[in-house]
């Protein structure tokens, strides 16, 4: 009995022991993992493909929950997240997020951007989706404001097949800021003989009537600089003297007006 | 042919009995818990990430525990009394086999096919989604479950432990998922006689990268009538070939 009872302390004692060392050192382990730089392990999709026996959407799925992680981690690596959400769209090509996620989400610094756009036209030659060109046209026209860059992008995605009519809209808005108003008329005369759908036809023919209004305004306005030496203060002003007959009516609704800064009539749109 | 049926049907009742489609069962739906959890972490469509998750979930982990349950029972039996005595009255032994391998493919059949009926339900209650071809995939499992079965009693038959039936037979089956690559690769770089010895083996190992289907179910893409009919026939051809083979060396074979 007298034995039993210590064994019985002896292991309560050694197993105190063994806790106690434990704690020790998983605490001085956790200590030297602060300190060490933890580098983001890349898995190759050849390596995936093994461990999920071929299922690509998953493996999809998994780059882009990974790419997540380290996006919202403190140390984010623009340049690994990239590569993995490009290497998500490889593996499937059908998840879009991988595309969405790489170039509308990642670019924040004007780095990343480069960076996106960089993965976003690797991306391109493995599977033709209009997303990755309307991805890239974004980013040029609202980040980098490279509009002639945009328009061509936006082109290139209004070809493909599935592009949504919303493309084309883009693509006018990128010649409109780069001032080729011209352009955006040509395009969109060639858009109206190929639709084919009334209310499409409808449509572009407003957006026409509308760039038309603009291209005219600035003819004028070009007319009283060259009479008067002088540009207008507005476009009531051109009304006043004579230029034109009435200001005219803005097919969407917002009207024109006359940026001093640029020099040209702009829309409110 | 009666008695290939009473031991299917034996096997079938006592895979029900010794509770293995229950636990793996109650495994799978959990894993399929668990990917739905993973599922809320991608940005717009958690029905497609479900579905990969839940899709390679089944896949693994039902091939995983299925080929362990079908070793561990087929060893289990040859250590009953009752074994020998069914043997002697059967007219063939290789209908021991053949049973039994119908048996394990009902009951796989059966377990994937109560996890697709509750991913189908996952998917309508969560997102109000009908996806008819989810019930795709639980055939186009135990096509490949097939197969797999196939080796694994071949493999019975040849090897004395379990570890190593079970070792052996998983590796096939992973590395046949890659062989197509392995055929593709050998063709471009291999020369002379040893171009035919690697064209010799592809055909020898089964190609389960054919059953990949998962892209196809999960986007919506074609998957005609035609194509899954191939598919059964290929391992329906490939099955039969196996267990044939496995029959005669069960036939004789003295110490089984």
């Amino acid at each position: 009995m007298k034995t039993r009872k210590l064994s019985t302390i002896i292991i309560v004692f050694l197993l105190a022991i063994l806790g106690f060392i434990y704690i020790k050192s998983e605490k001085a382990l956790t200590n030297l993992y602060k300190e060490k730089e933890v580098e983001p392990l890349f898995l190759p999709i050849s390596m995936l493909d093994v461990a999920f026996l071929k299922n690509r959407p998953a493996i999809s799925e998994f780059y882009l929950i990974s790419a997540i992680m380290h996006f919202v981690s403190e140390n984010r690596d623009t340049e690994f997240i990239a590569k993995e959400l490009y290497l998500g769209y490889k593996a499937d090509p059908y998840i879009k997020e991988t595309v969405f996620f790489l170039g509308n989400v990642l670019p924040i610094k004007k780095e990343d951007i480069e960076i996106a756009n960089r993965y976003l036209r690797l991306a391109a030659s493995y599977g033709i989706d209009w997303h990755i060109f309307l991805y890239m046209g974004y980013n040029f026209l609202f980040n980098l404001k490279e509009y002639e860059k945009a328009a061509r992008f936006f082109y290139i995605a209004s070809k493909l097949p599935g592009a949504k009519p919303y493309v084309q809209s883009m693509l006018i808005m990128a010649y409109y800021r780069k001032n080729d108003i011209r352009g955006a008329l040509l395009y969109l005369t060639a858009l109206y003989k190929e639709t084919e759908n009334p209310a499409r036809k409808k449509l572009i023919l407003k957006k026409i009537e509308w760039l038309q209004n603009i291209i005219e305004l600035n003819e004028q306005v070009k007319l009283f600089y060259k009479k008067e030496g002088r540009y207008p203060k507005n476009l009531k002003e051109m009304v006043d003297k004579g230029y034109i007959q009435e200001i005219p009516k803005d097919p969407f609704g917002r009207g024109y007006y006359f940026d001093k800064k640029a020099k040209i009539v702009k829309s409110k749109w | 042919m009666k008695q290939i049926k009473y031991i299917g049907k034996y096997t079938v009742l006592e895979g029900v009995r010794d509770k293995i489609l229950y636990v793996s069962l109650f495994i799978i739906i959990a894993l399929i818990i668990f990917s739905f959890y993973l599922s809320l972490l991608t940005l717009t469509s958690p029905d497609i990430a479900f579905l990969s998750f839940s899709f390679y979930f089944l896949k693994a982990f039902s091939i995983l525990a299925l080929t362990f349950l079908t070793v561990f029972q087929l060893y289990k039996d040859k250590r009953k009394r009752a074994y020998e005595i069914v043997l002697t009255k059967l007219y063939n032994k290789a209908y021991y086999i053949w049973g039994k391998f119908i048996g394990y493919n009902i009951l796989y059949l059966i377990t994937v096919s109560i996890v697709s009926l509750f991913i189908f339900l996952i998917v309508y209650i969560l997102w109000n989604e009908i996806m008819l071809k989810i019930f795709i995939y639980p055939l186009i499992l135990s096509e490949q479950f097939f197969i797999l079965s196939a080796i694994i009693f071949l493999l019975y038959l040849i090897f004395t432990s379990p570890t190593l039936t079970i070792i052996s037979s998983l590796a096939i089956f992973f590395a046949s998922h890659f062989s197509l690559d392995f055929y593709l690769f050998t063709v471009k770089t291999a020369k002379g006689l040893s171009k035919y010895i690697y064209i010799l083996l592809y055909y020898l190992f089964p190609n389960m990268e054919l059953f990949s289907l998962e892209k196809n179910i999960i986007h919506n893409l074609t998957l005609t009538p035609l194509n899954f009919t191939n598919l059964l026939s290929y391992s329906i051809a490939y099955g039969i070939l196996i267990s044939f083979i496995s029959g005669l060396i069960f036939n004789n074979k003295r110490d089984f």
